[in-house]
């Protein structure tokens, strides 16, 4: 389990073309989380979520604020990622894939490796190349590499929203299956309400431009199935908020209410 | 309630006409139909001409390479003038595609990586590419006289910026989103490398040393023709010169091409099937066998 402290996080990008403003993905973002649990961050698309997680990981850096990753003992995370798209070598086999992130290449770490292939269905598929897996089970590689690397955190961005949706449905529940056995810190990222209501226990809304907008506890028992009818409810509940969010955007920004026909 | 039904395609029952016609149109019957046609024009091209030796005129010539002994030594299927000048073209060309890839692969991998090593090394590689190799043959003969030296350093000059051209392409095109995801992870420089950069360059690479072994062999073989005492270039010229023999011109001129030819096809082709043998068909799958072109899907 980690502890992440994320403190008035900003991040701005190079502007496209020399005579545009530069483009702010965050602009600062606070929040902490901690302990066992399952984290949705939830926003529209191109509100700064998947930014935010390549700032937890280590392949992007914020303009100002801060992020700390501690694992519980206060000694650095371990971080698992996955991806939106499985991101596998192809000219490498399925175990050998999950072996790329590991220092350790004994015999010993292979087997181990084995477990975590058993954990998403795929026992039996180890030697076999990403190119001859479809989109799912290329996928569930992706989870259980990051898995493998027995994170502190899990950092897990969109990994559905690829997928057809039985596919995703079914790898929905698999992953809560494999959180209650697990109980990882995890933080997810998604634009779907209803995916972040079904897996989480507490949902982080995002506003536009890469705001904090809202802290919600989701307090309804695991497993849970996107047609349950609290899971429905909470959903609508929290597209009112998102509906309330665009509103107010309307209001600071008359261009978008004129754009959008609201006026 | 209506009952749909599949229509059932029959079976063509073949023939040995069909057969025939297959056969004829096959990929291999073109092939060797091609190079039959190359022969015989190559035949009447000789017969016509003084100057055009034929292909029976050249197989003499090889063979009486073949039964001379080479710097009048004793013969043996090893010491004749054929194998003992062929062989010290191939060490030569052997020992420069070595530098070659030594020198090449490094910089093309560095100047994809880093834009100060690509800004170091772009107009040194521009000036070296238009650079024609007579022209470093021709140097390297009044630098360096007889010997190994002027072959070599022309076979490297001349054969260097082509690999390096190839391999920064492919430094440039290793994928972003594994680099992240390599990143993401924390894995080392070394594995990312080993597992991530030179297969993902592989292509590039193997089409950037196929290259330079053309280009190395012909720069070692014009340098032996100006300024060698032994090897391919240098048994032909001294044909064409103290003999004025075309044929032996022609018929070492046919050993430097099957020469090119038997090491791409023998050598860099099976190579490249092993390295990318992962985009076809696959080894052992163990439990779960495919064939090369099916995907396994959600059960």
């Amino acid at each position: 389990m980690a502890v992440l402290k994320a403190s008035k996080v900003v991040k701005e990008f190079p502007p496209p073309t020399k005579n545009q403003p530069t483009v702010r993905a965050l602009d600062g973002l606070d929040f902490e989380i901690s302990g066992q649990t399952f984290v949705t961050m939830v926003g529209p698309s191109g509100c700064g979520k998947s930014t935010f997680l390549n700032i937890v990981s280590g392949v992007e850096t914020p303009t100002s604020g801060s992020i700390s990753v501690r694992a519980d003992d206060g000694s650095p995370a371990r971080l698992g990622y996955v991806f939106q798209d499985p991101r596998l070598l192809p000219w490498r086999t399925v175990v050998d894939n999950l072996m790329y992130v590991h220092r350790d290449k004994t015999e010993e770490k292979r087997d181990q490796i084995a477990r975590y292939l058993d954990m998403v269905g795929l026992q039996g598929f180890d030697q076999m190349y990403p190119a001859h897996l479809s989109g799912g089970m290329q996928q569930r590689v992706g989870i259980a590499r990051a898995f493998s690397v027995e994170p502190d955190l899990l950092l897990m961005d969109e990994p559905f929203s690829h997928l057809d949706a039985i596919t995703a449905r079914a790898l929905r529940e698999e992953l809560q299956s494999i959180w209650q056995q697990t109980k990882k810190t995890v933080l997810f990222v998604t634009h779907d309400v209803l995916e972040a209501v079904q897996l989480s226990d507490r949902i982080i809304i995002v506003a536009y431009g890469g705001k904090n907008y809202a802290d919600l506890k989701i307090d309804l028992p695991y497993p849970r199935l996107q047609t349950d009818r609290s899971v429905a409810s909470l959903q609508a509940d929290i597209l009112e908020v998102f509906n309330e969010m665009e509103s107010k955007r309307q209001v600071l920004d008359p261009r978008l209410a004129i754009n959008s026909g609201a006026v | 309630m209506s009952t749909v039904r599949t229509p059932v395609r029959e079976t063509p029952s073949i023939n040995l006409g069909d057969g025939i016609i297959a056969f004829l149109r096959s990929d291999r019957v073109t092939r060797w139909t091609s190079r039959l046609v190359l022969l015989v024009l190559w035949q009447a091209a000789g017969l016509l001409s003084q100057r055009f030796p034929t292909p029976v005129e050249t197989v003499e010539i090889l063979v009486r390479e073949f039964q001379t002994p080479f710097d009048r030594g004793e013969w043996s299927a090893a010491n004749n003038e054929l194998v003992q000048n062929l062989w010290v073209s191939i060490q030569r060309t052997g020992i420069a595609v070595f530098l070659v890839i030594l020198i090449g692969l490094p910089i093309g991998y560095l100047m994809g990586r880093w834009w100060r090593v690509q800004a170091y090394f772009t107009d040194l590689v521009t000036v070296l590419l238009a650079m024609p190799a007579y022209m470093w043959a021709l140097l390297a003969i009044m630098w360096f006289g007889f010997g190994l030296r002027a072959p070599v350093f022309t076979a490297v000059v001349s054969a260097v910026p082509g690999l390096i051209v190839h391999v920064l392409q492919g430094s440039l095109a290793i994928p972003r989103d594994l680099r992240d995801m390599s990143d993401a992870f924390d894995v080392p420089g070394a594995t990312r490398l080993r597992h991530l950069a030179l297969p993902s360059m592989s292509g590039a690479i193997i089409a950037g040393i196929r290259l330079s072994i053309i280009a190395a062999w012909g720069c070692v073989v014009l340098v032996e023709w100006f300024g060698s005492n032994e090897g391919a270039g240098f048994r032909a010229r001294d044909w064409y010169q103290s003999a004025a023999n075309y044929n032996g011109l022609m018929a070492w001129g046919i050993v430097v091409l099957a020469v090119v030819i038997l090491f791409d096809r023998g050598i860099i082709e099976r190579i490249d099937r092993a390295v990318h043998k992962w985009r076809g068909a696959v080894g052992d799958f163990g439990a779960a066998k495919v064939s090369a072109n099916d995907s396994i899907e959600e059960g």
